[in-house]
């Protein structure tokens, strides 16, 4: 291969990017040509590793295996195929090219890019590991090796999009994990034909392509203790590079209601926060339609003292219950919306002024009545509860749905309502076994370790639905 | 993927239960007065030569269309399971429309429901059972909350005087009751054993006299809170007993909440016919809309709803039991 | 099919049928039933909800109304009502019902007819007796946020302090009207003071008020009809044996001074003995503490608390007596001698074919009364007592 033709196809095929840079050398009679992007490969790598060895170089016999053979540097390539070139440059390789030599060297120089470990922005912890995972895969293939360090714990990699070409590894722990559940992910990742993937996110449309329904069934987290206790009940986890989220399948509704905490602390006391999870569940689906349902359908249900009070709170208020309870709610979710997108020096004052100002300016206006605010507030906080935005904003469509039949028949609209949510959630499958699971095909075993906590020394198998080797102690 | 069994047992325990909310209650408290709470003990003990026949039908795996090659068994079949539909479907909506929504025209009632039932069988028969199975959770609870709520109140004189009945009336109300609990169960024939895993009949036996000892406590709380002249007044009894609920001020006015058991023990029969009827149509929902619509125009005429009510539904689905029995003289003969 | 059922969903959107705001209902707390001419004169108290923003300045808005209206049957009158209120009336939460003595004569059974089938209402709630229903509703109640609780608050007291008068719930007057060989009995209520002054809003602003409403003796019933009014001491007996009373006082005299004994525990029920011979027996239990002693015994002394313990069950006993002749003379069998009887032999029951005639007159009642005092209260001795030694 000619250095000079080689040097002006890449500097063509770039372009002349500004971050391209070249270097002829010459030793003796030989040339030798380096290429690198200087975005991404570390100079300190180039200039002390590999400069400083072929500088020392004076024989020019051989050049091509006494290079293979003696370059410092640790990852070393060789090729013959010009084009694979253009992705390694863009990974942060360096091409090396020898005059009139059919193969080229390429050696690894990244440079580091990301963030550092550091704490989680958006699953905060009190008591356990504080660490999470950040956008370089390399790092957070060794955050989870340094929990499992099996050598059953696998990671299978597969490269995704046409432009993007970014790493996708599916890591799973040999012989816990099912492998028909294996084979069908590798196959659906491998169907992807796409432009470029940016985050996790996007591969989970892919995984899911039956998308009949507004709940999650694959979980992403950011801490890696809870990838590896998942890791070890069997589960599959697919990471990317470029993304700290990583996905864990299959996802059940239990696992959308636990918390990594609960993982760490006294048994007795994880009992107590999980009901009153489940309860905030279902009181934040519930109330604003039960409210309805109750003051303008069915009033029986109220007190006596309150009944008279409520009256007197609704009079003059211009809109129908519906339409205040619709008002608000919306009112809130657009609170929240905002909330995120501005900087936190202005976040904290603007979240207090919506909350308390506008509920109480609403109410002395005479555009709301009091008790709606309240019920709006019980509504958002039990909604707060969970971590998971996909799993929050999915509750969001239910509780639209739950207000829609409340207003329409009273109780019994709550009723019909409530079994469409039932039999939805009954029918959501993911990997083939129910969204429901542990609770409506009933495990009463694994029931005790997902509504309630079994204490650590208590739990001596993994679930049954995940895998078949269950057995956690004398297992091979 | 197969059934579980305990969603089967769930699903059974409700298809015993449907005839609860319409007919029963009134029915044997009429006849037999005081003792109408001896009906469920007698009558589930016949019912168990009933409920020997079903575990038989059931655990050899019988496939009704290969044994009968007329067409005519499947049609009887499936009149019959639309004349039970339609029975508990009627219950239903008088019960809704006098407990909930007095104001609106039963049409609507209709609609809604209808509406409910189509959007249910839309999706497959696995996630039919796992409702079930979820229901019968909030069955416990509601039923655990409506016993602390009424244990204040029973007056233990109110069952006496004890065995004070006519014996013609007391036959009659045992074979009403038997037919109302049992016929459901020969319905769910439709589900074959191959389709579920983990049954055991010992466990359905069980399942079989708890819902039987759950009718009779609810017909000897009633008796025991009302007394009977009060009793046979009401025409929902089951709804007015909860408004007796009173524990302190947390289970003071709950009975619009409690009473959705009922609602939910009618129902979740009413969408299992459905299913059944919709798989024998070959899955044609237009003439499934028809039927459960058409009952509108049988609720205006409510003699002939109490006529066929008292006479003609025993006699008509004691030939459930006639066929389940050739049936088994069939299959006994085949092999 | 999903578009289908999205349809249809939205097309059910237009009007529903039992939709109702809150502040479009006149909330119904207390109803007065009365006899005008033939008619029913039906009125209704309403509580007011407007909104009291400027409480300041005095309002002179009252806090309920009462609205009238006649008819030949209680939902003509309740209809007439109609066309007084600018909301629509709400009888759900109703709590008390008053009855004036000239439709108790002539019989409720057709009154209560609409109250059983109008099958939301769901408190239970009382039922009273008065001279003039109407009066009794419109005067003002001090003490109380929620209309028409200060009499139903005053009834479910009288449980725990005194026996004279006692909560009877509807549903309660309904089992006892139905049942064999039992009749109902009823509380009925008086007013004190000027009824006219008494409904104006400035009776609330004096320290006394202008009239109050007051508990007052039992009414008995045969069938449905008003048979009677009983004394002080019989409607103490009647709530006694019907186990209605939590405590009461007893007060024993001697000379001229009263010892007072509280009674706690008040257990008795009624047994049948021969049911040929229709004799009965009651047994009362007990337990009682001294509140009030101005006579001059030691009651350190054992032997004293005895003829003391002896006194209380004496008059207990007398006072039943009386409760039990009050319902021979009237006829009417209120304490269930007849459905006791029934209960246990139902073909010896049928023997009388009028049982509140034949049977009542010989029925023969043996009282058993044991009271236990045990405590004192905080004092050994009177006062005069400890003066008098020294």
């Amino acid at each position: 291969m000619d250095i000079d033709l080689i040097e002006k196809y890449i500097k063509d095929t770039y372009h002349n990017s500004s971050d391209l840079i070249t270097r002829k050398i010459k030793i003796k009679n030989k040339n030798i040509l380096y290429v690198f992007l200087e975005s991404v490969s570390s100079d300190d790598k180039i200039s002390d590793f590999m400069m400083k060895k072929i500088s020392k170089i004076t024989n020019s016999r051989n050049l091509f295996n006494h290079l293979k053979n003696s370059l410092p540097n640790s990852h070393i390539l060789i090729s013959n195929d010009l084009n694979d070139c253009f992705t390694k440059l863009a990974s942060g390789f360096t091409c090396l090219f020898i005059d009139k030599e059919k193969e080229y060297i390429q050696i690894e120089t990244k440079s580091i890019l990301d963030r550092g470990i550091t704490e989680s922005t958006s699953e905060a912890i009190i008591r356990g590991p504080k660490d999470s995972f950040t956008e370089n895969i390399v790092t957070n293939i060794g955050l989870i090796r340094k929990r499992i360090k099996d050598h059953n714990l696998f990671f299978d990699e597969i490269i995704i999009g046409r432009r993007s070409k970014t790493k996708v590894i599916v890591s799973y722990i040999g012989g816990v994990a099912e492998k028909k559940n294996i084979l069908r992910i590798k196959k659906k990742l491998a169907k992807i034909d796409i432009d470029g993937i940016l985050d996790s996110g996007y591969i989970r449309d892919f995984l899911n392509p039956k998308n009949n329904t507004f709940f999650p069934k694959i979980k992403s987290t950011e801490r890696p203790d809870l990838a590896s206790y998942e890791l070890l009940n069997g589960k599959i986890i697919v990471m990317m590079d470029n993304s700290p989220f990583v996905l864990i399948i299959p996802a059940f509704l239990t696992d959308y209601i636990m918390n990594t905490e609960d993982l760490y602390q006294k048994s007795g006391n994880v009992n107590f926060t999980r009901i009153l999870r489940f309860l905030a569940f279902i009181l934040t689906i519930i109330t604003p339609g039960f409210y309805i349902a109750v003051t303008t359908f069915n009033q029986e249900i109220i007190p006596d003292e309150l009944l008279i009070s409520l009256a007197s709170q609704r009079e003059g208020v211009p809109f129908p219950t519906a339409i205040e309870a619709f008002i608000m709610m919306i009112t809130f979710e657009i609170l929240r919306e905002s909330d995120i997108r501005l900087p936190s020096k202005m976040g904290a004052a603007i979240s207090i002024v919506g909350a308390l100002v506008l509920g109480e300016a609403a109410v002395a206006a005479g555009i709301v009545a009091p008790i709606v605010i309240i019920v709006v507030a019980i509504t958002s906080i039990c909604g707060l509860v969970f971590t998971d935005i996909d799993f929050v904003n999915a509750i969001r469509w239910w509780r639209l749905i739950f207000l829609i039949f409340g207003a329409l028949a009273g109780i019994i609209g709550i009723v019909i309502a409530s079994i469409i949510f039932i039999n939805k959630l009954a029918t959501i499958t993911t990997l083939d076994e129910p969204f429901l699971t542990p609770i409506s095909p009933l495990y009463f075993k694994e029931l005790k370790n997902s509504i309630t906590k079994e204490p650590t020394n208590k739990t001596k198998e993994r679930p049954t639905y995940l895998t078949h080797n269950t057995k956690k102690i004398g297992e091979k | 993927m197969k059934i579980k069994d305990m969603e089967f047992y769930s699903s059974l325990f409700f298809m015993i239960q449907s005839c609860l909310g319409g007919f029963i209650i009134d029915d044997t408290i009429k006849l037999v007065k005081n003792d109408a709470w001896i009906i469920p003990i007698v009558g589930s003990i016949i019912g168990f030569a009933i409920l020997k026949l079903y575990l038989y039908i059931f655990n050899n795996n019988v496939n009704i269309s290969q044994l009968f090659k007329t067409k005519i068994v499947n049609t009887i079949y499936i009149i019959l399971i639309i004349l039970l539909m339609d029975t508990i479907f009627l219950s239903l909506i008088s019960f809704i429309s006098t407990g909930y929504l007095y104001d609106t025209p039963p049409l609507f009632i209709i609609v809604l429901i209808t509406l409910t039932i189509l959007y249910v069988l839309k999706n497959n028969t696995n996630s039919l059972f796992r409702t079930a199975l979820i229901f019968f959770y909030l069955f416990l609870i509601t039923y655990f909350i409506v016993t602390i709520g009424l244990i204040r109140q029973v007056n233990f004189l109110n069952i006496m005087p004890i065995f004070n009945f006519k014996m013609t009336n007391f036959i009659i109300a045992v074979f009403h009751y038997v037919i109302y609990t049992t016929i459901p169960l020969l319905s769910i024939l439709y589900y074959k054993k191959s389709t579920m895993e983990n049954i055991s009949n010992k466990k359905i036996t069980i399942t079989y006299f708890l819902a039987h000892l759950s009718i009779f406590l609810i017909i000897f709380t009633l008796i025991l809170v009302f007394g009977v002249n009060l009793a046979s007044l009401y025409q929902y009894p089951g709804y007015h007993i909860l408004k007796r609920a009173f524990a302190g001020a947390f289970v003071e006015r709950l009975e619009k909440i409690l009473a959705i058991y009922w609602i939910i023990s009618m129902l979740i029969p009413i969408m299992f016919w459905a299913n059944i009827i919709l798989n024998k149509l070959k899955k044609n929902y237009f003439i499934i809309t028809l039927i459960i619509i058409s009952n509108y125009f049988l609720l205006t005429n409510i003699t002939l709803i109490t006529y066929w009510n008292e006479t003609l539904f025993p006699i008509i689905m004691s030939s459930f039991i006639v066929l389940s029995i050739l049936i088994c003289i069939k299959k006994k003969l085949s092999n | 099919m999903k578009k289908l059922l999205i349809i249809s969903f939205v097309i059910l959107f237009t009007g529903c049928w039992n939709y109702r705001e809150l502040n479009n209902l006149a909330i119904t707390t207390a109803i007065a039933i009365d006899k005008k001419e033939d008619d029913y004169e039906v009125s209704i108290l309403v509580a007011n909800t407007k909104k009291n923003n400027d409480t300041s300045l005095g309002s002179s808005e009252s806090e309920t109304i009462v609205y009238s209206g006649t008819g030949k049957s209680i939902a003509e009158a309740l209809n007439e009502i109609d066309l007084l209120s600018p909301k629509k009336i709400y009888i759900e939460h109703l709590s008390i019902l008053v009855i004036s003595k000239d439709v108790a004569k002539e019989g409720l059974a057709n009154v209560l007819d609409y109250f059983l089938r109008n099958a939301e209402s769901t408190k239970r709630f009382q039922i009273a007796l008065a001279d003039n229903a109407k009066d009794v509703i419109k005067v003002l109640k001090p003490l109380e946020a929620y209309p028409a609780s200060s009499i139903s608050k005053n009834f479910k007291l009288s449980k725990e302090s005194q026996a004279k008068s006692a909560l009877t719930l509807y549903s309660e007057f309904l089992y006892k009207y139905m049942e064999k060989g039992l009749n109902p009995v009823i509380p009925s209520i008086t007013i004190v003071g000027n009824v006219k002054r008494g409904s104006q809003n400035k009776s609330l602003e004096q320290t006394t008020p202008y009239a109050i409403t007051k508990l007052d003796n039992m009414a008995i019933f045969k069938d449905d009809k008003l048979v009677g009014l009983a004394n002080k001491t019989e409607s103490k007996a009647i709530n006694i044996i019907n186990n209605k009373i939590d405590q009461m006082n007893i007060y024993l005299k001697c000379d001229e001074n009263i010892t007072t004994i509280k009674i706690v525990d008040l257990n008795s029920n009624i047994k049948l003995t021969d049911y040929k011979k229709l004799k009965y027996k009651i047994n009362l239990k007990a337990e009682g503490t001294v509140i009030e002693d101005t006579c001059n015994h030691n009651l350190s002394n054992k032997k004293n608390m005895v003829k003391l313990q002896e006194k209380a069950e004496l008059k207990i006993k007398n006072m039943i007596k009386k409760g039990i002749d009050v319902a021979k003379k009237y006829q009417t069998d209120i304490y269930g001698f007849g459905n006791l009887l029934y209960k246990n032999h139902p073909k010896e029951f049928k023997k009388y074919k009028d049982w509140d005639k034949d049977g009542l007159d010989n029925v023969d009642v043996n009282i058993n009364v044991q009271v236990n005092i045990r405590f004192k209260g905080s004092a050994k001795k009177n006062i005069k007592e400890v003066k008098d030694e020294n």
